[in-house]
């Protein structure tokens, strides 16, 4: 994928609490597409709620229900053509703790990207700054805060690699 | 190749299971460990060490790791 957003610094949680009225109205928009698709039973319409959020959707991808896709800063979300994201997958891209944390946590917001043809499966997480590989497979429940290789099965939390497959499925 | 080095590699795709607990007749699908995903890193194993693709379906009759040498070898 192209343009993807840099990781940046926010602020810490305590100053997000005065925040402008036009962040405040770009929240509740937020919030509202993403309940809407977080239960809609069809998958393009939860597709283009969340491109109305600016997640990048790429095309022929499938994205289950009862997703949650991070709420501040969908637009930091590239899913490339034919992924699947798979029921309950939770994806995060921001971490702002309160301020008395600062020596030792930093406030970030971080890209995640998940390639082409990957499969996240079933309640599985996704922490901010991770790219999920071309092909790669996430399996069910699996808290990924590392990239994952091309053709590679990560599981467990921490997700670890399991194997590779590029042999199996190339001919 | 030898059944020997087989096992060892074998055994290596598991992470609690200790490798010395592989003989010829352990019956791998009924370890505590096993698991599709275990399945894929052996196949996987098969592929890189051996040059011989094996495919799931063609697995799925064997129980024990002879019957698994024995149908790599017929491959090759």
């Amino acid at each position: 994928m192209d343009n993807v957003r840099k990781e940046k610094d926010i602020p810490y949680y305590e100053d997000t609490q005065k925040r402008t009225f036009p962040r405040k109205i770009r929240k509740i928009k937020n919030t509202v597409l993403m309940l809407m698709a977080y239960a809609c039973p069809s998958n393009g319409m939860r597709i283009k709620l969340h491109r109305l959020r600016g997640v990048t959707i790429g095309k022929k991808v499938y994205l289950g229900m009862f997703c949650f896709l991070d709420n501040l800063y969908p637009e930091y979300i590239y899913i490339d053509d034919y992924a699947s994201i798979n029921a309950g997958t939770m994806i995060l891209t921001h971490f702002n703790p309160m301020k008395q944390y600062a020596p030792i946590l930093k406030a970030r917001v971080a890209p995640v990207v998940v390639q082409k043809r990957a499969i996240v499966a079933v309640r599985s997480v996704l922490l901010p700054g991770v790219t999920i590989g071309e092909s790669a497979i996430v399996s069910a429940g699996s808290v990924v805060e590392k990239d994952v290789p091309n053709y590679t099965l990560v599981r467990g939390n921490p997700a670890k690699r399991v194997t590779d497959f590029e042999f199996l499925i190339k001919d | 190749m030898e059944m020997n080095d087989f096992i060892k590699n074998f055994g290596n795709q598991f992470d609690d299971t200790d490798v010395s607990t592989f003989t010829p007749a352990t019956r791998f699908r009924e370890l505590e460990e096993w698991s599709s995903l275990n399945a894929l890193a052996v196949l996987n194993m098969i592929g890189k060490k051996y040059g011989i693709k094996v495919l799931p379906d063609e697995m799925k009759p064997t129980q024990t790791i002879q019957e698994l040498y024995d149908l790599v070898l017929s491959k090759k």
